[in-house]
């Protein structure tokens, strides 16, 4: 029997503490304009549904447990930089990416969300991409890191995710229904961005950066991964 | 005792009620929130009538920080948007009382979206150049504010932006206005944002023939929910 995520099409948006705002408002919210008349919907899972921290000051209850969502027709991933780094050490998400996989048709990443992808084992042999400021570390992964706003390789999308998901999720939906539906949602939500100094150059990206960041949550990684010794030896070289 | 803990810092507070677009409210909340990290003289919070899990348009919960009362004069008063939920917010006598009088004291009163629609209602925008959502204009010019379509408009001490993704831009140059153009790149970079629209801007000359996006329909309904414009505006003052 087909279960009801199926019929709908389910798109899972995978929540964790400490995750970035904007990359699951924004995700959801692109994703309902998507579910007007068509059989697509978002929902947000997580290990329970309870308080969780986010990366501002705003917590949030995702909508269902991962347990509820067994089959969705593909996952959403989004970004959290060192809180994603963290959450690769949480079993029941790791569990949750792998299982959901396999009946996902599409597998999406927003920023530093393909860390979780890759602690699944998702992304062995596979092109992907990350948030620039944290390639290296992706690559410490094993991972085959490609620059670029977005990389697809099979039924995997990564993106850098360097407009909180808005661009991943206009192109996913351009991918799942037209680049048509995809430009009235960014009419809806009136994205016409003028950032007032403009963009970023990403060639200023320092690693020094980053290897100062890790170390200074060297603490909280080495227990967060303690189940997976692996990844923090990776990621500390 | 909220002016003992607030201190010396200028608090930045984000109004949170039911069902609003919370995408309007994400996207500076983490600008401000990046600014708060930065520059330890702001604190970010996001107010509501009461502290509880308060459901938003996406269906994830958001819990605020903070209640109307624990907040009575912030230095910057951000008023999100949304569709039916903000018409009916206009109405709604603990938010009226609440932004009228927070708005009165702040040094930055300001709203993103149809929250413009929210400071029109109470009176605040009477006679002011003002933005907000396209597909809303007309209902903003009916409480006697003079719409102008541009990313963000300031007018006097108040700053709209139009529609929801319209806010981080806005966020950014009201960054720069709190503090510096130096400061506000380090928000934008920390952050992370750099958007490139996969496939371009919104063509704002032939937005008619893209009338059936969600708010626009939800647009149509407004001069039936928020009635008698010139009677909100002039209620309980």
């Amino acid at each position: 029997m087909p279960t009801e995520e199926k019929k709908n099409k389910t798109i899972a948006v995978v929540t964790y503490p400490g995750l970035a705002l904007l990359d699951l408002v924004a995700t959801k919210t692109v994703l309902d304009d998507l579910a007007m008349a068509t059989r697509y919907r978002s929902v947000s899972v997580g290990e329970r549904t309870e308080a969780i921290a986010s990366n501002t000051p705003m917590r949030i209850i995702p909508e269902k447990k991962f347990e509820e969502v067994p089959d969705p027709f593909a996952l959403v991933v989004p970004g959290g930089g060192i809180a994603s780094l963290e959450a690769m050490g949480n079993d029941r998400l790791i569990d949750y990416l792998r299982f959901a996989e396999h009946t996902a048709e599409m597998v999406c990443s927003v920023s530093t969300g393909s860390f979780l992808l890759a602690a699944a084992g998702l992304l062995e042999r596979r092109r992907a991409t990350t948030h620039p400021a944290y390639a290296e570390l992706l690559k410490r992964l094993g991972v085959d890191y490609v620059e670029g706003y977005s990389v697809e390789d099979g039924k995997f999308l990564t993106t850098a995710g360097v407009s909180g998901g808005i661009d991943t999720t206009l192109e996913l939906v351009a991918k799942l229904r037209s680049e048509g539906a995809a430009k009235l949602i960014q009419t809806d939500i009136e994205y016409d961005p003028q950032p007032p100094f403009g963009g970023l150059d990403w060639g200023e990206a320092d690693g020094d950066g980053l290897v100062q960041t890790l170390e200074e949550h060297r603490m909280d990684l080495e227990q967060a991964l303690a189940g997976r010794p692996d990844l923090y030896q990776k990621l500390f070289g | 005792m909220a002016a003992e803990e607030q201190g010396e810092q200028k608090t930045i507070a984000f109004v949170l009620y039911p069902g609003l677009t919370v995408f309007d409210l994400a996207g500076p909340l983490q600008i401000f929130t990046g600014l708060s990290e930065l520059v330890p003289e702001y604190r970010t919070v996001v107010v509501a009538e009461r502290v509880e899990p308060t459901d938003t348009d996406i269906r994830v919960k958001m819990i605020p920080t903070h209640s109307f009362e624990e907040v009575p004069n912030p230095y910057v008063l951000l008023v999100p948007g949304g569709g039916v939920p903000t018409l009916r917010a206009m109405s709604n006598e603990p938010i009226r009382n609440y932004v009228r009088s927070a708005a009165e004291t702040a040094e930055v009163p300001g709203s993103i979206c149809t929250g413009a629609l929210i400071l029109a209602s109470v009176g605040l925008l009477e006679g002011r150049q003002a933005t907000t959502h396209w597909a809303y204009h007309k209902v903003l010019e009916q409480f006697g504010a003079k719409y102008v379509r541009k990313r963000w408009v300031e007018d006097g001490k108040f700053i709209c932006s139009a529609g929801v993704s319209a806010g981080i831009d806005m966020a950014l140059a009201l960054a720069a206005r709190l503090t510096d153009e130096e400061t506000a790149r380090r928000v934008q970079r920390s952050l992370g944002y750099d958007p490139h629209p996969p496939f371009g801007g919104i063509d704002y000359d032939h937005l008619g023939a893209l009338a059936g996006t969600v708010r626009a329909g939800l647009s149509l309904a407004a001069p039936v929910i928020a009635a008698r414009p010139k009677q909100l505006t002039r209620q309980n003052r």
